[in-house]
């Protein structure tokens, strides 16, 4: 886990139902400018379907509003903690 | 272009399917095959995400083609024939009953066939010997147990364009499904599945549309319930044997036509560029110059209804004294003019314009045929028919 003066950081992991949903919010957050990452969903979250957006923390907030406002179907985000070799969203 | 004997050929088939397609559609397939190649909704990796973007985008511009507002109510199939049996064999039940017109395809006509057996009452409403439907008819077949009336947008035989705006409005009123089969309109004539009230709407990529063959679908009512024929791999929720239950994924097990519905969306987005008027109104044009120029020829009989305003560019015909099949063979061997002839998989159509016994001789120009082209083809026609023995 990779902790910055002691705080555990972590990473969140969008879900879907399926590809369509999570393409679509895809490229809604890259219009909006939140960044995020395709990535496979973390076991841990169980999968739903083959792929997950990974968001910075701090970002999920704006994100949360651009899944509001285009009605994109999630399943759930999972908040795991960061590990040194997963960084985030870069 | 050139055929396969050398000779300048006239493709008037475009019923059957559209040929040629736009330069891009080719490109689009082409460049799926070569640089991305993968398969969509599998997986996480940078192609997979590829070509889930090109079938997300092909599902997006056929939504705002048809005005569907979320776009994963449709489904992907392999053809309208496909969407057809899903719509009427995910939904009829024993003891619903079923309004189609006698204008309808084997496509609709075969599965009703087959749910009779089970138990599905199925009226069929007569149409005018050009083809054309009173919408009066339906709300007189309409009774307390249809559960869906089903009709096609326009006729593959005679090109007659249904009143769909008023039938959907009595399937509303009677709390009716309607599903719409729009093999014949979709990319040609406006479709709107709000205005239209529109159920279900069962569409063909390769005609109209302009995409390769082996590419269709079904937009499907959000809230209606429809059972799987086809179950299996998704994509999505693995670890669960029973099939999902949401769009598109409940419909669409195992891998997809990407380099297909590549096309088709090259295809749809060449149609918005060029505007579908302008399509509908080239298609007029060339169907007005060949009415008109196969209506001064003697001998010749047409079918529908004669009017290039309530009909899609689909002229049935025969000459006298020949078979529908000699006049469509001497066409392509001593012209170079694809048409078809026979039933065009449309046996109460037939029934219903009286051509069921000698079948017709179809021509259906496409957006990419010119004048010079129907010219030659009128002149053909005469030729044929001068020299025929009747
Ligand atoms: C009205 C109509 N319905 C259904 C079909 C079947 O189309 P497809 O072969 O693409 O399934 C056709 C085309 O032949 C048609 O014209």
């Amino acid at each position: 886990m990779l902790s910055v003066g002691g705080r555990i950081n972590y990473d969140c992991y969008i879900l879907f139902p399926n590809h369509h949903e999570g393409l679509r919010l895809y490229r809604e957050l890259k219009a909006a400018g939140v960044r995020c990452t395709i990535a496979p969903p973390p076991r841990a979250a169980t999968s739903f379907c083959g792929i997950s957006l990974l968001v910075s923390e701090d970002l999920i907030e704006p994100a949360r509003q651009v899944i509001e406002r285009c009605g994109v179907k999630v399943e759930g985000i999972a908040r795991i903690p960061r590990k040194a070799s997963a960084s985030g969203c870069k | 272009m050139k055929g396969l004997f050398s000779m300048d050929i006239t493709y008037l088939d475009n019923a059957a399917t559209s040929w040629p397609k736009p330069e891009c559609v080719y490109r689009a397939v082409d460049r799926f095959n070569r640089e991305i190649g993968a398969n969509p909704g599998r997986g996480s990796h940078r192609k997979t995400i590829e070509a889930g973007m090109l079938v997300l985008e092909t599902r997006e511009l056929l939504a705002g083609l048809f005005n569907v507002k979320d776009s994963s109510r449709i489904v992907f199939m392999p053809n309208v024939t496909y969407a057809l049996n899903l719509a009427l064999k995910g939904i009829l039940n024993p003891g619903d009953h079923v309004v189609i017109s006698s204008m309808e395809h084997n496509a609709v006509a075969r599965p009703l066939h087959t749910l009779e057996q089970t138990g599905v009452e199925v009226s069929v409403v007569q149409c005018a010997p050009d083809g054309s439907l009173d919408p009066r008819g339906v709300e007189l077949a309409v009774r307390d147990n249809t559960r869906m009336i089903c009709m096609l947008h326009a006729s593959n035989l005679t090109g007659t364009i249904m009143p769909v705006e008023e039938v959907g409005r009595i399937a509303k009123e009677r709390g009716a499904l309607f599903l719409v089969d729009a093999a014949q309109t979709a990319g040609v004539l406006p479709i709107d599945v709000e205005a239209q009230h529109i159920d279900l709407l069962a569409f063909t990529g390769h005609k109209g549309l302009l995409g390769p063959q082996g590419t269709g679908g079904l937009y499907i009512r959000p809230g209606l319930e429809v059972c799987s024929l086809i179950e299996g791999g998704t994509g999505s929720l693995s670890e669960e044997l029973s099939q999902p239950d949401f769009l598109p994924d409940r419909f669409e097990s195992g891998t997809p036509n990407t380099p297909g519905l590549a096309g088709l969306g090259a295809g749809v987005r060449y149609l918005l560029e060029v505007g579908i008027e302008k399509v509908r109104r080239h298609e007029q044009e060339l169907t007005e110059l060949l009415l008109c120029g196969l209506k001064e020829i003697k001998g010749v009989t047409l079918y529908g209804p004669c009017d290039s305003r309530r009909q899609t560019a689909v002229v049935s015909l025969n000459v006298a004294g020949l078979d529908c099949g000699e006049l469509c063979f001497m066409l392509d061997r001593n012209y170079g003019i694809i048409s078809r002839s026979g039933l065009h998989c449309s046996p109460l159509a037939h029934r219903t314009i009286g051509t069921i016994k000698k079948g017709t001789c179809r021509l259906s120009p496409g957006f990419f045929n010119t004048p010079e082209d129907i010219e030659k083809t009128v002149r053909a026609v005469a030729e044929i028919a001068r020299e025929s023995k009747w």
